[in-house]
């Protein structure tokens, strides 16, 4: 530190020195003030604790309401073996979404089967040349 | 429940512990911080409200935070209400310019308090007087000079704090505390020489 910064910081340390009495009075107020709020916002980040439990367990209920009735959207039609429901799913599955997706991975008989013809045909259509 | 009580003390303790912690770090950092404010403000009751709002602020926002940390966040929360305060001063000053002054002194509000009005115990008139005499000095020099280098003078010069904890506090890099405080040495260097030079011839 240079001798100009060390008077300087001299003058301003002396300068806190010499406070009146209104202005360390406000301070002491604040200083208070601020120790209180201390003390609110622990409390308040307590009930906040308090209150993660309930918040998970009707976190979890609400996505479990959620979930739930995708489950029963491909229910096994009776009848028909579940592999074959599934597979029936896949594939309308790819026809709603257009071409890119793959079909290869039914075979034709399994398709036309479970679609009936007009909508194999409708997916080869959509099926990318080659 | 003992596990229960046992949790609930400990939780007394350390709200107890960080109470204390925050009650000397606002007893070291209070008379310097609102020494700042004063010189960035120009204006007493400003700059005790901004030293008011930055200790509410730092305790509702960062009272978890290490201790190590908070004084240069105090700060940069200052610095920001100080900010705030100059800005809705000069917004106040367009939209009133035309509103005519009212009178001081004649409402009742300026009643004598005597614990108000105290003079500092620790030192005589002379030395009071020479200390006022070199802070307005300083004061009106520090005044001239750009914000961001009244800020990193006073963050580095007189509350001490790092070249890490300044750039913390005003929210820049290290390299920009370190020019603007040489600026700011230099410039009030000069200003000083030429101040005591004016007063001595």
């Amino acid at each position: 530190m240079s001798e100009f910064e060390g008077r300087a910081r001299a003058a301003l340390d002396a300068g806190i020195e010499h406070l009146d009495g209104r202005v360390r009075s406000r301070l002491t107020r604040a200083r208070h003030a601020a120790l209180d709020e201390l003390q609110r916002a622990h409390r308040r980040r307590a009930a906040w604790w308090t209150l993660v439990p309930v918040a998970t367990v009707g976190a979890a209920a609400i996505l479990a309401i959620a979930l739930w009735p995708r489950q029963q959207v491909i229910a096994p039609r009776a009848g028909v073996p579940v592999a074959q429901t599934n597979a029936a799913s896949a594939a309308v599955a790819q026809v709603q979404q257009g071409p890119g997706l793959q079909l290869a991975a039914l075979s034709g008989e399994e398709v036309d089967f479970l679609l009936g013809e007009d909508l194999f045909d409708a997916a080869l259509r959509v099926e990318p040349a080659g | 429940m003992t596990f229960a009580r046992g949790d609930g003390h400990d939780m007394q303790d350390a709200t107890r512990a960080r109470r204390a912690a925050f009650d000397q770090f606002f007893i070291a950092v209070e008379r310097r911080a609102f020494r700042i404010a004063q010189l960035a403000l120009r204006h007493e009751d400003d700059a005790l409200d901004a030293v008011q709002d930055s200790m509410l602020q730092l305790v509702r926002a960062y009272s978890t935070r290490p201790p190590a940390e908070w004084k240069p966040l105090f700060y940069r929360i200052l610095e920001n209400r100080i900010r705030d305060l100059q800005r809705r001063r000069v917004v106040r000053g367009r939209v009133f310019a035309w509103w005519p002054v009212r009178g001081s002194g004649d409402d009742g509000e300026d009643e004598f308090d005597p614990a108000a009005n105290a003079p500092s115990p620790e030192a005589g008139p002379l030395a009071r007087l020479e200390t006022e005499q070199s802070m307005t000095l300083l004061g009106e020099l520090l005044a001239q000079l750009p914000a961001r280098q009244r800020q990193a003078f006073l963050l580095r010069n007189f509350e001490e704090l790092d070249v890490a904890g300044t750039a913390l506090a005003m929210g820049c890099s290290e390299g920009s505390v370190k020019t603007h405080y040489s600026r700011a040495v230099h410039t009030l260097r000069a200003r000083l020489g030429a101040a005591e030079r004016e007063a001595a011839s």
